[in-house]
Order: C-alpha cells, then sequence, then structure tokens
C-alpha cells in the first residue's frame, strides 16, 4: 500500500515538472513560478523516488 | 612474446571470469527490462550538446527531422539484425568471443583503445557538467574552436569536477548506479519541460500556429555558425546511426543481448534511440536557439528550467561518467593486474579528469563520437565474417583458439590496415565508417581464405 503511494506520489511530482512548463509556454504561469515549481517537484520526486526505490528493492 | 603477453592476458581473464560461461536459461531477461536499459542508458549528458551542434551547424529542420528518423532506425536495425542475433547464438560477451575468434593478445589490445576512449568520453562529460557548476562561479567557457584550456579556472573547475567524480565513484559505484536510476527519467524531463518552457522566447504562440515556422526559421534554419561546418540530412542521419557504432556494429553490446530471449529484443534498442537520440536533440537544439546559439549546457539549461535545469546537466554529466569510470577501470585493470579496485579508479579518475581540462574533446564531440566508432567498428566486421561467413564459405572457425595462439595476425593486420584506409579516405568523417566495415568485412575473409589454402 505504502509502496503504491509512493509510486502514484513520485510520478505526480515528475508530472508537475512537466505541467509547470506547459503552463508557462500556455502564459498561465510566470517565468519566475514556473522556475521555483520545477525546482519543488523536482526535489519531491528525488525524495518520493528513492523512497519508492528503496520499498521495491525490499519486496 | 607470447609469454609477454600471458602475463597481462591471464589476469585480464581473472577479471571477466565471472562471465566467462554463456548466459543459461534461467537468467534471461524479459523485453520490458531491455526497454528500461535503453531508455535510461540514452539521455546522457552528451544530449546536451549533440541536439545543440545540429542547430550551430545549420541543418534545416526538414533534414533534422528526417535524418534523426531514418538515422535512429538504422540504429535499431543494426542492434536487431547485426549485434543481438550473435549474441543470442553465443551467450557470451564480446571479450570471450572475440577472445576466441582474435586470441588474448588482440583482445587486450580491444581492452586497452576501449580504456582511453571511455576516458575521453568521461571528460567530455565532466566538461558538460562544469558549464553548470561554472555559471555559480561566473567562470568563462572555452570558445568553440579551443583546444586548449581558456583560463586558470576552467582548469580548477574540471579538475575540482573530476576529483569529486572520480571520489564519489570510488566510494560507491554501486550507490550511484542506483541513484542514476532515479535521476533518468527525471533528466529526460528537464529537456522537454526546459524546451516547452523555451518555445515562447523563440516566439511559438500557445496556439502552436507559427511552430514549424519558428522551427524553421529560428532553430533549425540551415545557416551554420561561422567557423562551423555546414550540415545536411546525410551529415545527421549518419550520426544518429554510428552515434552508438562500437555498441551494435561493433557488438560491444553483445554483454547485454545474451541475456535476450530472442534475436527480435534488439528492436528495444527503440526505446533508448527515439525519446534519448531523437526527442532529447531536437529539446537541446530549441534550448540553445533561445540562448542565442551559445554552446554552454549550463547556461541554456539555467535559462530554460533555473536553479532544477543547471542541477539537471550537472547531474547527468556525473551519473553518466560514473559507469565510464567503472568501465575504463576495469579494461585499465588488465595492466595493472595487482591494483586493488580504488586505485584502478583511481588512476582512471586521474587520466579522466586532465582531458576534461581540454575543451576541444567537449567542443568537437561529434567528430569524437565519430572517431571512437570508427576505431572499434573493424573489430565487430572480424566478429561478424568468423561468426555468419566463414560457415558459409567453408572457412575454418575459432583457428586462434583451437592452435592456441596468442595474436590472430591476419585480424590485426585488418584493423590497422582499415583504419589507415578510412583515414586516407576522400570523403566525410562522418561517412568512413561504411566502406571501411566492408573493407574490413572483405579483406578478413580473403586473409582467412588464403591462409587456408
Amino acid at each position: 500500500m505504502q509502496k503504491m503511494l509512493l509510486a502514484v506520489l513520485s510520478l505526480a511530482s515528475l508530472s508537475l515538472c512537466l505541467i509547470s512548463a506547459i503552463l508557462h509556454f500556455l502564459g498561465h504561469l510566470s517565468n519566475e513560478s514556473y522556475k521555483v515549481i520545477f525546482l519543488v517537484a523536482s526535489a519531491g520526486w528525488f525524495i518520493l523516488a528513492a523512497l519508492w526505490a528503496r520499498k521495491r528493492k525490499r519486496a | 612474446m607470447s609469454r609477454w603477453f600471458a602475463s597481462f592476458t591471464s589476469p585480464m581473464d581473472k577479471l571477466y571470469e565471472f562471465d566467462r560461461e554463456p548466459v543459461s536459461p534461467d537468467k534471461l531477461q524479459t523485453g520490458g527490462k531491455f526497454a528500461g536499459l535503453f531508455a535510461g542508458e540514452h539521455v546522457a549528458a552528451t544530449e546536451f550538446v549533440i541536439g545543440a551542434f545540429f542547430v550551430l551547424h545549420g541543418v534545416t529542420a526538414k533534414d533534422l527531422l528526417s535524418g534523426l528518423l531514418a538515422g535512429n532506425l538504422l540504429a535499431v536495425l543494426s542492434w536487431t539484425f547485426i549485434c543481438a542475433p550473435i549474441a543470442i547464438r553465443t551467450r557470451l560477451t564480446l571479450y570471450w568471443y572475440l577472445r576466441k575468434i582474435a586470441g588474448p593478445g588482440l583482445t587486450f589490445i580491444y581492452n586497452l583503445a576501449n580504456a582511453v576512449l571511455y576516458c575521453i568520453l568521461a571528460g567530455a562529460m565532466i566538461a558538460v557538467s562544469a558549464t553548470a557548476v561554472g555559471l555559480g562561479f561566473r567562470i568563462k567557457i572555452p570558445s568553440l574552436n579551443a583546444v586548449f584550456p581558456n583560463s586558470v579556472g576552467w582548469v580548477l573547475l574540471t579538475f575540482a569536477i573530476g576529483a569529486l567524480f572520480t571520489i564519489l565513484a570510488i566510494l560507491g559505484f554501486e550507490k550511484i548506479s542506483r541513484f542514476a536510476e532515479v535521476c533518468s527519467p527525471w533528466i529526460f524531463v528537464v529537456f522537454i519541460a526546459g524546451a516547452i518552457a523555451m518555445l515562447p522566447r523563440l516566439g511559438v504562440h500557445p496556439q502552436l500556429d507559427n511552430l514549424w515556422e519558428i522551427a524553421k526559421t529560428k532553430i533549425w534554419n540551415g545557416t551554420a555558425l561561422q567557423g562551423q561546418e555546414k550540415f545536411g540530412l546525410w551529415h545527421v542521419m549518419f550520426f544518429a546511426w554510428f552515434c552508438n557504432l562500437a555498441m551494435h556494429v561493433g557488438l560491444s553490446d553483445m554483454a547485454i543481448f545474451r541475456f535476450a530471449k530472442k534475436w527480435t529484443y534488439g528492436l528495444y534498442s527503440a526505446f533508448g534511440m527515439y525519446p534519448g537520440h531523437m526527442l532529447a536533440w531536437i529539446c537541446s537544439g530549441i534550448m540553445v536557439a533561445a540562448v542565442g546559439r551559445e554552446m554552454n549546457p549550463g547556461l541554456m539549461a539555467f535559462e530554460a528550467a533555473g536553479l532544477a535545469g543547471v542541477a539537471g546537466v550537472a547531474l547527468a554529466g556525473w551519473t553518466t561518467a560514473n559507469p565510464t569510470l567503472y568501465r575504463a577501470g576495469l579494461a585499465l585493470q588488465a595492466i595493472t593486474p595487482n591494483w586493488p579496485r580504488w586505485k584502478i579508479t583511481l588512476a582512471a579518475g586521474f587520466i579522466t579528469t586532465v582531458l576534461s581540462c581540454f575543451p576541444v574533446f567537449f567542443m568537437k564531440l561529434l567528430d569524437y563520437v565519430a572517431i571512437y566508432g570508427l576505431v572499434l567498428m573493424p573489430i565487430g566486421a572480424i566478429v561478424f565474417a568468423e561468426h555468419w561467413l566463414f560457415p558459409l564459405l567453408r572457412i575454418e572457425q575459432y583457428r586462434t583458439e583451437k592452435k592456441n595462439r596468442v595474436f590472430n595476425w591476419p585480424a590485426l593486420a585488418v584493423w590497422t590496415g582499415t583504419l589507415v584506409a578510412c583515414f586516407f579516405m576522400p570523403i566525410h568523417l562522418y561517412f568512413r565508417w561504411l566502406p571501411g566495415y566492408f573493407i574490413a568485412l572483405i579483406s578478413y575473409i580473403i586473409l582467412q581464405a588464403f591462409r587456408r589454402k
């Protein structure tokens, strides 16, 4: 269950990186906001994906 | 002579002992594993440079797309029809199969050549990372035609990064490899997101109605930067095809495909080629056009994705230099048999770091990739001839192994002779490997058939 949750959250972080770029392209996000969101979402991916990978390895 | 070579080759054999036996059926892997492996391996730091160079070389948008589509297809077919069938029939790595065909002496030379080429490649990756880290210290990136370092700052920076990568590789190669698995999907996203975010700067409308027009006029506009050679469809197509020449036609990916259930698993290489060697190259082309065609991967990524982009370039360099350093160390271990693992990695790291100071390897990366494939290509032709053509032509296979010889002299003559012939060919460097391959194939068959008589 926890593994599933980590998988979903890490993929959501990665998707957020991409979505922020698309929103910036469409003019809904300023350049600064896009870069901050991208940075935070990237940090989220690294933390969550590392935990997910650890769970997968244990399983 | 034989005894002298044996003193080097027997420790080398011990090093590769673990994969001496053909892969057993229970160790075969599913297609998904191959797709994942290729997808992860072909989005590297060098992708930031290669795609950008196509823009600087004045490739047109149409030539770029058709060249990449065709060239990557040829690469996938080379893995599928040349590399994978030999791998699944032998279930051996190229190291052991070449040993049967060319003898331990020639295999030793091949390994040494590989080590030097790996060090140069890892050096280029360190230089790419240095462009990202250098932004923070305002260090000027060397110019496009630079051969030597342009400042003390650049030397110190590449040395610091090279030393850091080497120390980290010594401390935990395995851990970094696992970290690289987490990194690779994100690095791919940095490419895609960075390119999307740069589109407004180039004037692309949110409706995308002028995307093709901008692509043709502002990105791949067909005008080469001053001092850069003009590239066309054939250059792009051949580059995409030979970019991994040592792996497919050169057969070094037998190490991977010996675990495949069927030769058709070669088609899974498309999962590396089309996202990595097509989409990522297109994205880096967009990014370089948006920063005024300045070859500076760190700056490109910073402008495209901020600090995360800088981290992306630095991490892409690190995670791809790490296995390259490992492979170089493994190949170097052949000549330093009693050295511990850390000492070998230190030596490989030192050579790599010194090379990374010289911007020529990074600024002439496209030419270097061509030379890298060209140097190792004749070995692939020799193995192909011995494996497939010798039985058809009734020429005895594996004579070097059967006669317990250290050297297969005709193979060495074909290897060096092909490289000499390629050097003098009056055609562009990118196209030389193809006639060279046939020269190697035919001359090896003739030499061995003549020897039989």
